[in-house]
């Protein structure tokens, strides 16, 4: 992505590394490792120097304070107004359907190619000693099924990916 | 005891009163304007009602609301906070025609106090110090060069209704005397409704000192001794602390005594602060009574352990100040910085707009008086004020250490605020030093410019940057919502009443 900090340009992007993750800026590659922490807060490790990170962003803007200095990098037109379409409310976020902890695949209840509307279940995970059915919060067609019954699914994975019927879903 | 408390204000104050409230088994009753229905304050009241709009006429302003409310949420008592209603004297008699309780001073002390010209005939009769210059105001210049030139130049003209450095002019030379006189009468006026000003010394150097006194309704009064308010902006106070660095104890025993005659000789009720002005001769001279809880109270609250708010209620509910001056003690140092909502690095002007994330200090030692949090939007109607940071400490020294990490620690993102420059100001060396006038600020930091940011963290907030825009959709809840869903929204149908 492209950021603009003190009036210049910067393209960052962050991949899996060796470390956790690489911090790849105007070509320059940087071995870091990064945890998140409580809403809007992160770890990052660097060479073994650690800092909290807390980012707070909007359309425009992101902001970043480390040890009391803030940073502001401006986000380009462009992609401000892409970040804002993914944003909006029933956004491609709604089709991958992730756990909010790591749990259990207790059962799914639904195959590839099958049809769901909204408040649909779609699988029961478990977690902390506790059932819960995770429903559709679209109508869609489910794509892909990544665990299967009796899994430990990680947060941040995929469990299922839905897709919009008629098979425009960008994600 | 009181039962059931209106707290006519808003913002971090509301909150300190609805918390002793609490405490003490009171009801607390909230207000709000529209646009404050989702503000800090709300969630720490019991019970809470509308106003009416933003516009603080429409709604903290409004004293026919807010009786109306009070009366028919059956509270007996009205706790004005400071700003809006605190020192309006018609509203405390209003009070007391309605049978409600304000917890503050009577009517009728706020009247008198809250003359500069009246009380200044006050304090001289009681035989405190008062700063050279003219009783009365006048009409005849001739009345003005005389009292000038009896003074000696430079002088201060001052606003009699006046506050904030409005009607205020410093006069050199006796030529320019009469047209400083035509405008600060002219600013007084369309900012007071109130055209009067006179003339007192222009004291070089002044420290800012103020006595916090607590009285009963028996007549005992006693003070919790001073507060060093000298770090100003544009005459508002923005770091306080206590003990003062410019007192030592037989000064300090004198300027409380005088505060106690003043407040004596008023009749005052309840607690309240007498501001003086400390000159380097050590000299002091009663400046004015602010007659209500000050934004800065929690430091004499942090070194005497005495809870002024608590204290405030029960005078009000007609029992007797439970200690004597000779109980009370000073131990250790404290700080206070006040949070504002302003742009240092453009002459502290107020900003407004969504705080996007908040995180506050905490640690040994540490209070937080806040009325915000991650999401809250500032809005231009109110005192930009977002909160109050008190560090407490063994020694000045350590109250000075725990501060200035805490401003480090403290995260307001998303809009202007001058968390960075208290950070600059309490680590100036003449802060540290404890060599503070009202001319600190002025004096160095004309031009102030947020530091450069090093940039050896700047990869840090890059990657944090990055990571967060990126990762933010997938790596959430089940529903790539910001929080996860609770076992409640993924159970289905339910039953709960």
């Amino acid at each position: 992505m492209e950021l603009i900090y003190n009036d210049k340009k910067l393209n960052a992007e962050i991949a899996k590394g060796p470390n956790g993750y690489r911090l790849i800026a105007d070509g320059e590659e940087l071995d870091l490792d990064i945890g998140r922490l409580e809403s809007g807060a992160y770890s990052i490790l660097i060479k073994g120097k650690t800092v909290k990170a807390y980012v707070g962003s909007d359309k425009e803007s992101v902001f970043v304070q480390i040890n009391g200095s803030v940073f502001e990098f401006h986000i380009p037109k462009e992609d401000s107004e892409r970040r804002s379409d993914m944003d909006s409310a029933s956004g491609d976020e709604a089709y991958a359907i992730l756990p909010p902890m790591p749990s259990k695949v207790v059962k799914v209840l639904v195959n590839v190619g099958d049809k769901v509307s909204v408040g649909d279940g779609l699988i029961i995970l478990e977690s902390m000693k506790m059932e819960n059915l995770v429903k559709s919060k679209v109508d869609a067609v489910v794509k892909e099924i990544n665990f299967s019954d009796g899994d430990l699914v990680d947060t941040g994975k995929v469990i299922i990916q839905l897709e919009k019927p008629n098979g425009d879903n960008k994600g | 005891m009181l039962k059931k408390i209106l707290i006519a204000n808003r913002g971090e104050i509301a909150i300190r009163v609805a918390s002793a409230c609490r405490q003490m088994g009171i009801t607390a009753v909230g207000v709000y304007s529209e646009p404050d229905r989702t503000a800090k304050h709300i969630q720490y009241m019991d019970e809470a009602y509308l106003l009416g709009p933003a516009s603080p006429l429409e709604s903290y302003l409004n004293i026919d609301k807010i009786i109306e409310i009070a009366k028919n949420a059956d509270c007996d008592a009205i706790h004005p906070g400071y700003g809006f209603l605190a020192e309006n004297s018609d509203f405390a008699e209003r009070c007391e025609r309605e049978g409600l309780i304000f917890i503050g001073p009577r009517a009728e002390t706020i009247r008198l106090l809250g003359s500069k010209i009246e009380s200044r005939k006050l304090v001289k009769n009681a035989g405190a110090p008062i700063i050279p210059g003219m009783e009365l105001s006048s009409n005849n210049f001739e009345e003005y060069r005389k009292a000038a030139e009896e003074i000696g130049y430079p002088v201060l003209i001052k606003a009699s209704a006046g506050g904030g450095g409005k009607g205020m002019r410093i006069v050199e030379r006796e030529e320019d005397l009469a047209d400083a006189l035509e405008s600060a009468s002219r600013e007084a006026k369309s900012a007071f409704g109130d055209g009067t000003v006179y003339i007192e010394k222009l004291l070089k150097k002044p420290r800012h000192v103020e006595i916090q006194i607590l009285a009963d309704s028996t007549g005992r009064t006693v003070y919790l001794f001073e507060r060093e308010c000298s770090i100003q902006r544009r005459h508002q106070k923005i770091v306080e602390e206590t003990p003062s660095t410019a007192l030592y104890p037989e000064l300090r025993r004198k300027m409380g005594e005088a505060a106690v005659k003043i407040a004596k000789a008023a009749g005052y009720l309840n607690a309240g602060t007498v501001e003086f002005l400390l000159d380097e001769d050590k000299s002091f001279y009663f400046l004015e009574v602010n007659t209500r809880i000050q934004v800065e109270h929690p430091i004499t609250e942090m070194v005497t352990g005495i809870d002024l708010v608590a204290h405030q209620i029960k005078i009000a509910s007609g029992e007797e100040i439970p200690f004597e001056q000779k109980d009370l003690h000073q131990r250790g140092s404290a700080i206070e910085c006040r949070i504002y909502a302003e742009d240092p690095e453009n002459n502290f002007f107020p900003s407004s707009g969504k705080i996007l994330l908040c995180s506050e200090p905490t640690g040994p030692g540490i209070r937080c008086d806040s009325g915000i949090y991650s999401g809250y939007e500032v809005t231009v109607h109110y005192d930009p004020i977002l909160s109050k940071l008190i560090a407490y400490g063994e020694n000045r020294r350590q109250a000075l250490e725990r501060m200035s990490l805490a401003l480090k620690d403290y995260v307001v993102l998303g809009i202007k605020n001058n968390i960075r420059f208290l950070y600059d100001v309490i680590n100036h060396p003449e802060f540290h030093e404890g060599n503070t006038d009202t001319g600190f600020i002025p004096r160095n930091f004309p031009e102030y410019q947020i530091p450069q940011n090093d940039n050896d963290k700047l990869k840090y907030a890059l990657a944090a940057a990055v990571y967060h825009s990126e990762k933010k959709s997938p790596a959430v809840g089940v529903y790539g919502k910001s929080e996860a869903p609770t076992p409640w929204e993924t159970l289905g149908a339910f039953r709960l009443f």
